[in-house]
């Protein structure tokens, strides 16, 4: 057998053979955390808010860029703390399509508030979201490392928002990002129709 | 004896309050610079050594846990903030996680357990801890400037959003 083709077979096993832990433990810490980090990734109007959020901040450049990804995960924590306590939120489906829809139509509109501004709206938006995730959360396989799954996934989407909207600097990418703005304002439209 | 050190080598990265401040204090030393990530890292492994002593003293268990993510917090609201903090006070974040990453690190007691078993056990966390801060306060050295130092502060916002539901969490279902 070549060299070659003793690496694929290698890399066939490898990826094909499950992880043996030790500590049955260490497999509830890696269940939790695989379990909260697709949650959000599964979930179509997650996912479009979340890209909206890093498009829109790099859209409107500094401080924005990183004003905005930080302040939606404190404020998605708190959100979700008040899930996890039980504290009722009205139109929280409601509120997470929504955010789709709105923060897409800043995108695709080049909208420019006050800094202020724009973080209390994607603020306000991180409640719903927060609180759905809250609320789901002592159903999960390990609850603790699932809330960390959940808040890393987010930022994950938020930093591939933030890759798609840096290409705003050039004239054809500006139409890119704005076309992008207009997907997930139309797939808000689409989450709060109840099509999607 | 190996397989105690092992186990004790482990035990940082099994646990989410001390996984969590240990990524945030780790992080913000390498944000702050190699002054103050030395000085950090020296206050760290000296007071993580005392921590881990005192719990065969029997000190009197507190909510360590707790205080760890609180302290977690702080750290990922200030790498967040990126402000230019003094070196004492990244010793003294420092020494404070690393004497409650010590206490909250009592490895259990089995009866008939050697000592030298036990010292293996607490020398593989102490070399655990400090590591995984050593290295995580290289990578946010390297990463400090990346891109205006926006994916440290992104970092610190999760950090800080972790701790935040864990700490809940632990508080509302105990």
């Amino acid at each position: 057998m070549g060299l070659q083709q003793m690496a694929r077979v290698l890399l066939l096993l490898a990826l094909t053979t499950g992880t043996a832990l030790a500590h049955s433990d260490a497999a509830s810490l890696s269940g939790g955390f695989m379990s909260g980090f697709t949650h959000p990734l599964f979930g179509w109007d997650h996912v479009a808010a979340m890209v909206a959020v890093g498009l829109w901040g790099a859209f409107l450049g500094r401080p924005a860029i990183w004003l905005l990804p930080v302040v939606f995960p404190v404020v998605m924590a708190f959100g979700g703390m008040l899930g996890v306590v039980g504290v009722p939120l009205p139109g929280v489906e409601t509120g997470i399509a929504a955010s789709a829809l709105v923060l897409g139509l800043m995108v695709v509109l080049a909208v420019r508030p006050p800094l202020w501004v724009a973080a209390a709206l994607v603020g306000a938006f991180a409640i719903f979201h927060g609180h759905a995730h809250g609320a789901e959360l002592p159903a999960a396989a390990n609850p603790l490392v699932y809330s960390i799954g959940f808040v890393v996934a987010t930022g994950l989407l938020h930093l591939s928002g933030i890759a798609f909207g840096e290409l705003s600097r050039w004239q054809w990418g500006n139409t890119a990002v704005r076309a992008g703005g207009a997907v997930i304002a139309l797939a808000g439209v689409g989450f709060l129709a109840g099509l999607l | 004896m190996m397989h105690f050190f092992l186990q004790g080598l482990q035990h940082p990265l099994l646990y989410p309050a001390h996984l969590i401040a240990l990524i945030g204090l780790g992080l913000l030393l390498g944000q702050q610079g190699m002054r103050q990530m030395r000085s950090g890292w020296l206050v760290f492994l000296l007071l993580a050594l005392l921590g881990l002593e005192l719990t065969q003293l029997g000190v009197a268990d507190w909510r360590n846990e707790v205080l760890l993510l609180i302290l977690a917090g702080i750290a990922g609201a200030l790498l967040a903030l990126r402000l230019g903090l003094p070196p004492w006070l990244c010793a003294l974040l420092a020494g404070f996680g690393a004497l409650l990453v010590g206490l909250d690190s009592a490895p259990a007691m089995i009866p008939g357990m050697k000592a030298m078993k036990i010292q293996a056990m607490l020398a593989g966390t102490l070399v655990g801890a400090s590591g995984v801060l050593v290295l995580l306060a290289l990578t946010g050295y390297l990463l400090r400037n990346l891109l205006d130092g926006i994916v440290l502060r992104v970092i610190g916002s999760w950090v800080l959003a972790s701790a935040m539901m864990v700490l809940t969490f632990m508080l509302v279902k105990p």
